[in-house]
C-alpha cells in the first residue's frame, strides 16, 4: 500500500460528538476532540443528545481545525449506525457538508466495526474473539473468511444498559458505569444474582429486576459489587467459550464498559489461565469517539466503499455481520 | 493443564477439554468410567465460582437421572460431587451418529433418535447441544450424552432448537428430507400432543436464521 490516506471521521451515535483524523500508513492519531452529552435528569434523550451535538459541532470542528489542516483530508468518514437516529443524523449531516465542501469522498461506516478495528490498530490483534460491551450492545465477535460473525449476544438488554438503569434508579446519576466501578471496589459481600448463561448468550433482565428490588434493602456498595462480579462472569465465561470452541489465543475487549478496570483485570485472568493473550490498550479509546470513526473510514475506503450523498442516510438498526472486515495483513505489519 | 481427579480414578486418557469442564476416561473400582471435571476459573471470585460450578454439575448429574427415568438412555451417573465440581458416569463405548451416516442402518437410527428426543422432551427435558457427536451407537442402543447445556424446560422454542440442531446436522446429506420426516415421525410418535407446535417452530427457526428475527421484529416496531 504505497498511498498515505488521512481521514475526517465523525462519531455521533448516541452520547458522545467525536470528530478525530487519523492516517495511514503507518497508523497515526493526528487528532481526537471529543463533546460528551450528560443528561441533567434520566437516561440518553435521543433529541436532546441530538440537540447538544447541533450545539457542540461547531466548536468541535472549529478545535479540529485548529490541530489539522483539512486540506491534508483524503475521506471524510461518519458513524452511519447503530445508533440513535436524531444523533446519527447530525454527524452525518455535518460529513456531507465537509465531502462536499473539501470535495473529498463520503464514507459510511458501523460504530461496532469500528470500536473493533481502533482495538486492534492500538494492539494489533491479528485474530482476536472481540467481547463488544457498551450501553447498547453486548456481543461476541469474530472476523472470520472476510466476515463478521457473532457467536454470542444478550437475549435481552447490554451490560451497559444494566448498569446504567441500576445506577439511575440507585440514585448515583449517568453514566452508571463509573460510580458503580468505585461502588464496587468498597464491598467484598457478594449477593446472589441469577447468573444466566445460555451456551455463548446471556441475559440480564433477571438481574436487573432483582437489583432494583434490592434497592435501598442492601447497602449500595454490595449491589454494585454482585452486578460487577456476575455480570462480567458471565461476559467472561461466554467469551472463552468462544477462544475455546475457536482455538483462538487473543482476545479484546470493545465498547465504553472496557473502561471498567474489572472487567479488563477478569479478561487478563482468564486469558492467562488458558495461555491466551487478553490485548489492552489505553482507556479512553474503549469510550466512543471520532478517531475509530476516522480508522474505520480508511480501512473502508481501501476496500472500496464510497456513498453519494444522497444515499446516505443513516442506519439505526445496522447490523456488523452485514459489514466486511479488514483484510487479513492489515494488522500483521 | 491436568486436573485433579476424584480419588481412586485413574487416567487413561483425556477424552475432550472445553473452556467449562475436562472429560476424562478413568479407570475406577476396576472398570472404564468418565468423568467430567468442572474447572474453577480464577476470574471468578471463589464464591461465585463454587456457585456455578456446583450448580450445574447437580443439574447435569439431574438431568441424567431424570431422562434415563424417562426411559431415554443416558450415561449411569456412579457418583458426583458438587463440591469438586464432578460427576463419575458409565462410560458409553460406541460409535457417534456422525460416523454412522452412510450406513444402511442410518435412517432407522434417525428414526429412532426422533422417538427418543420425542421421550425426552415429553419428560419436560431439553438437551441443549443435540449435536451428533452427542448421540451414540452402544450396541443396538442410541445413547445421549453431555447435557451440559441441557435443562427441564417445556417451552416449545427450546424445544425446537434442540431439534433444529439436530436436523442441520444432516443438511449436507443427499437424503435430507427424506431423513428430517423420519426424525419427525418418530419424534411425533412419543412427543405427545406439543409435537404439533414444536415442528411448527422448528420451520420458523429455519425461516429467520439465527437473528433475522429479533431484526424484523425491530423493523416493524419501529
Amino acid at each position: 500500500m504505497g498511498e498515505r490516506l488521512t481521514c475526517i471521521g465523525i462519531e455521533s451515535t448516541a452520547h458522545t460528538f467525536g470528530i478525530g483524523i487519523v492516517k495511514y500508513h503507518p497508523f497515526q492519531i493526528l487528532c481526537d476532540v471529543r463533546r460528551v452529552y450528560r443528561p441533567v435528569s434520566g437516561g440518553i434523550h435521543p433529541s436532546e443528545a441530538a440537540r447538544h451535538h447541533i450545539e457542540k459541532a461547531v466548536e468541535a470542528l472549529e478545535e479540529a481545525m485548529s490541530r489539522v489542516d483539512l486540506k491534508q483530508v483524503d475521506i471524510v468518514a461518519f458513524a452511519r449506525g447503530p445508533g440513535l437516529g436524531p444523533c446519527l443524523r447530525v454527524g452525518a449531516a455535518l460529513a456531507r457538508m465537509l465531502s462536499l465542501k473539501l470535495e473529498k469522498p463520503l464514507v459510511g461506516v458501523n460504530h461496532a466495526a469500528s470500536h473493533i478495528n481502533i482495538a486492534r490498530a492500538l494492539t494489533r490483534a491479528i485474530d482476536p474473539v472481540v467481547l463488544y460491551v457498551s450501553g447498547g450492545n453486548t456481543q461476541v465477535i469474530y472476523a472470520s473468511e472476510g466476515k463478521y460473525v457473532i457467536l454470542g449476544e444478550t437475549e435481552d438488554i447490554a451490560v451497559g444498559n444494566l448498569i446504567d438503569v441500576f445506577a439511575r434508579k440507585a440514585g448515583l446519576g449517568f453514566p452508571g458505569g463509573p460510580k458503580v466501578m468505585e461502588l464496587a471496589s468498597k464491598s467484598r459481600r457478594l449477593l446472589k444474582l441469577p447468573y444466566s448463561v445460555k451456551g455463548m448468550n446471556v441475559s440480564f433482565s433477571g438481574m436487573l429486576t432483582m437489583l432494583e428490588g434490592l434497592v435501598g434493602k442492601e447497602p449500595v456498595e454490595d449491589l454494585c459489587f454482585s452486578l460487577q462480579e456476575t455480570a462480567f462472569s458471565m461476559l467472561i465465561e461466554v467469551s472463552e467459550r468462544a477462544m475455546a470452541m475457536l482455538g483462538v489465543k487473543e482476545f479484546i475487549i470493545a465498547g465504553g464498559v472496557g473502561a471498567n478496570a474489572r472487567l479488563r483485570q477478569m479478561a487478563g485472568k482468564m486469558c492467562e489461565e488458558r495461555n491466551a493473550v487478553f490485548k489492552d490498550y489505553p482507556i479512553e479509546y474503549y469510550a466512543d469517539n471520532g478517531v475509530m470513526i476516522a480508522w474505520e473510514g480508511i480501512i473502508q475506503y481501501m476496500l472500496g466503499e464510497k456513498l453519494n450523498v444522497e444515499d446516505s442516510m443513516v442506519k439505526p438498526r445496522w447490523r456488523i455481520v452485514d459489514v466486511k472486515p479488514p483484510p487479513s495483513g492489515l494488522y500483521e505489519n | 493443564m491436568l486436573n485433579r481427579l476424584p480419588q481412586g480414578c485413574t487416567r487413561i486418557r483425556t477424552l475432550y477439554q472445553g473452556a467449562e469442564a475436562i472429560v476424562d476416561l478413568c479407570e475406577w473400582m476396576g472398570t472404564k468410567v468418565v468423568v467430567k471435571t468442572r474447572i474453577s476459573k480464577g476470574y471468578r471470585i471463589s464464591e461465585l465460582d463454587d456457585f456455578v460450578r456446583k450448580s450445574r454439575t447437580v443439574r447435569e448429574a439431574s438431568l441424567l437421572s431424570s431422562a434415563k427415568k424417562a426411559g431415554v438412555e443416558t450415561p449411569f451417573v456412579y457418583h458426583v460431587n458438587p463440591v469438586e465440581g464432578w460427576i463419575i458416569m458409565s462410560y458409553v463405548e460406541g460409535e457417534g451418529l456422525r460416523s454412522l451416516q452412510y450406513s444402511s442402518v442410518f435412517p432407522n437410527l434417525v428414526n429412532r433418535l426422533g422417538m427418543i428426543v420425542g421421550r425426552l422432551h415429553s419428560a419436560g427435558i431439553v438437551h441443549g447441544d443435540l449435536t451428533p457427536a452427542n448421540v451414540i451407537l452402544s450396541g443396538d442402543r442410541l445413547t445421549l450424552i453431555d447435557f451440559g447445556l441441557g435443562e427441564y424446560s417445556n417451552e416449545v422454542e427450546k424445544k425446537a432448537e434442540d431439534i433444529y440442531t439436530l436436523i442441520s446436522s444432516l443438511t449436507p446429506l443427499s437424503d435430507y428430507d427424506s431423513l428430517v420426516k423420519l426424525f419427525l415421525e418418530g419424534y411425533r410418535s412419543s412427543a405427545g400432543e406439543s409435537a404439533i407446535k414444536v415442528e411448527e417452530r422448528v420451520k420458523e427457526i429455519g425461516r429467520r436464521g439465527r437473528y433475522v428475527e429479533k431484526e424484523l421484529r425491530r423493523q416493524t416496531e419501529s
